[in-house]
């Protein structure tokens, strides 16, 4: 995965911390986020999505550190991000809050409302695109989410607890979605670790805002060791010190 | 997304007709009162304008601006520069204030129907200022305050900053806000262009705090800084430009006549009303004569509807429906002064009872019949010093004329054989 962090800090509050100096790459291809809740998961992301900008050190990506005004733009449009909270703008359907979305990340008003159709049909969303944003469920509202983070194109997606609050159902049509987003790198970060042999290529652990591991997602589970391969293990012993 | 898309959520869309409702009430008072010209016309479509849209649309803005809040729009990590943002979202109440203008314009229209001329660029340009400033704020006041307080405060700040200051002192006050320029003009006059300035300035800066307040919030210094400093540059300057000009914002014309020669003299009107030139000379002319041996001055070589700058130049007045005895009365009349002297504030002045005796005298030696004159001044009180006038010899009675019509100018001198 291109993104880098180079000797990273952040944090909210002065005093308080939340990166001190992280440095680590972002795997290729999909990769799940884990770790306890106040890891820095969703940090992590939001540094990377630009929301956010270390105060020392730097995120990079091909060469772009969205730090700087001049790179910002280019950045932010080869990056699609996807909070945990979606906030559509009332009053627009849900294919309008696509295309809105679109335009916003630079793309021309036409090229936005056309690629808003396929971002729909991406998340399987558009036989709801003339709904208006309010009335959607809050898995629906999920797949909204994620349609903005898609409709630029972006080569890194970023899917902040894309299934948090979710029933099974929600999660596993969830999970269908995100099996059919092909091509680009993803970054997922969450607290369901069921199925992650099947989704994701890698796996990192994130702890007190260090990285307790950065492989691949069969590496991962083999931590578990004698016992039967199982991310749940795995992720224990990782966050306890001890594997 | 397509225009017309957005413009379907827009709130501005559903305002529209209460703008249009709310201009239409405002301006159909003032309709009857359009002088014969463009500008008088323009300024009160525009103003008209300005004191409906500018509330309207400052409350629509901050119900958008709440919306891209709620939406979390500025919160996420969008390409497109705030400002980018916050004109699309002005987009709607812009187009919708441009179409409402265009309705005021079509409702003044008729009233100046056939009068030659057109909206004045200016005026209408600062006007749409005036709205898109306050519409700006409203928008990026709707960032930071709930649609159930920013909306009605923005809907009642505005009109207060536009109407209130029409009843504050000093009077140039009121030339600041976008709002007063219904005191102009009437055909003789045109508006102070240092009253635009001003009232674009203060725009312009309403407009840049609001800007910087929706792309960098009221955290970080500079903003803080360029909110006070932003407004009271503006202002500074704005002030030292309308300082000392008094209530009305006009001046008097200087160019825009029209003239032709008949009988040798120079007979001028403003443009707007070139196509009764011809029939004003022929009026005018004669009752010049008959005025000049009256009041012992030489003719004129030139009577003009602008300013009379010279014994050889007289002043009249040609309204588009004046009849003969309107232009007649009109000419004779001219002699009078349009006002009190300035020390009638401040001290006793007399000569108020020469003016109805002077005007009557003037009109009759202009040629007009004593009914016709009459019906004119009104019931006269005094009218018999007036017949007693026009009964002496001459030369008796230009020493009266001279010795009333200074009267008229001054507090120091007496009216005589007035009553």
């Amino acid at each position: 995965m291109p993104i880098s962090f180079i000797s990273c800090a952040f944090g909210y509050r002065r005093g308080s911390p939340v990166f001190t100096d992280l440095s680590f790459r972002l795997p290729e291809g999909r990769t799940v986020l884990l770790g306890p809740n106040g890891a820095g998961k969703s940090t992590l992301l939001g540094l990377a999505a630009s929301l956010h900008f270390p105060s020392a050190g730097a995120v990079a990506y091909k060469g772009l550190d969205p730090r700087r005004r001049r790179d910002r733009a280019s950045y932010r449009r080869l990056v699609g991000w996807m909070p945990q909270d979606i906030r559509p703008v009332p009053g627009l359907t849900v294919r309008e809050q696509i295309g809105y979305a679109g335009w916003l990340k630079g793309m021309s008003r036409r090229e936005a409302w056309r690629r808003s159709a396929d971002a729909l049909d991406a998340v399987a969303l558009g036989p709801l695109a003339g709904r208006r944003c309010g009335q959607l469920s809050g898995g629906q509202l999920r797949r909204v989410g994620l349609a903005q983070a898609l409709v630029h194109d972006a080569e890194v997606i970023l899917l902040d607890e894309p299934t948090a609050g979710l029933d099974p159902g929600q999660r596993e049509r969830f999970r269908q979605v995100v099996t059919r987003l092909g091509g680009r790198h993803l970054v997922v970060s969450t607290h369901q670790t069921e199925d992650l042999g099947d989704l994701y290529e890698s796996v990192v652990v994130l702890d007190g805002g260090t990285v307790k591991y950065a492989g691949s997602t069969a590496e991962f589970l083999a931590l578990s060791g004698d016992r039967v391969p199982s991310a749940e293990a795995s992720y224990a012993l990782l966050v306890a010190g001890e594997a | 997304m397509p225009l017309h898309r957005w413009l379907r959520s827009a709130a501005a869309l559903y305002a529209l007709p209460v703008m249009g409702v709310y201009l239409y009430l405002l301006l159909s008072g003032e309709l009857q009162n359009i002088a014969d010209n463009w500008r008088d016309a323009t300024v009160v479509a525009t103003s008209s304008g300005v004191m409906a849209l500018g509330p309207t649309c400052a409350a629509v803005g901050a119900w958008e601006g709440a919306r891209l809040r709620r939406g979390g729009v500025l919160d996420g990590t969008p390409v497109r520069r705030p400002a980018a943002v916050l004109l699309w979202s002005a987009l709607p109440i812009g187009a919708a204030a441009v179409a409402v203008l265009a309705f005021a314009f079509a409702l003044v229209t008729p009233e100046v129907g056939g009068i030659p001329g057109a909206p004045d660029p200016p005026v209408v340009a600062v006007g749409l200022l005036v709205i898109g400033a306050w519409s700006l704020a409203g928008v990026a006041a709707g960032r930071f305050l709930h649609p159930a307080i920013g909306v009605p405060l923005l809907l009642i700040g505005t009109w207060l900053w536009l109407a209130y200051p029409q009843a504050l002192e000093p009077l140039w006050i009121r030339h600041l806000t976008g709002e007063n320029l219904g005191t102009c003009c009437s055909t003789d006059t045109v508006l102070d262009r240092r009253v635009l300035w001003a009232q674009a300035l203060v725009a312009a800066a309403v407009a840049v705090v609001a800007y910087l307040v929706w792309s960098r919030g009221f955290r970080p210094i500079a903003v803080k800084a360029a909110v006070v400093a932003v407004p009271a540059a503006a202002l500074v300057v704005a002030v030292s430009l309308v300082d000392g000009l008094g209530a009305d914002s006009d001046r008097p014309r200087t160019g825009g006549l029209e003239c032709v020669r008949e009988q040798g003299v120079e007979v001028c009107v403003w443009r707007e009303r070139r196509a009764r030139l011809g029939y004003a000379a022929r009026l005018v002319v004669p009752a010049s004569r008959r005025l000049a041996v009256a009041i012992g001055m030489p003719a004129p070589r030139r009577i003009t509807e602008g300013a009379a700058r010279d014994r050889e130049s007289w002043h009249f007045t040609v309204a588009p429906q004046a009849g003969d005895d309107d232009v007649v009365f009109a000419l004779a009349t001219g002699f009078l002064p349009p006002a009190s002297p300035p020390c009638a504030k401040d001290r006793e002045f007399d000569g108020d009872a020469a003016y109805v005796p002077v005007g009557t005298w003037l009109a009759i030696k202009a040629g007009l019949p004593r009914a016709v004159v009459a019906a004119k001044t009104g019931p006269m009180e005094n009218g018999d010093a007036v017949t007693r006038v026009l009964a002496r010899p001459r030369a008796d009675q230009i020493r009266w004329f001279r010795r009333n019509l200074a009267a008229l100018r001054s507090c120091d001198i007496r009216p005589v054989d007035v009553e």
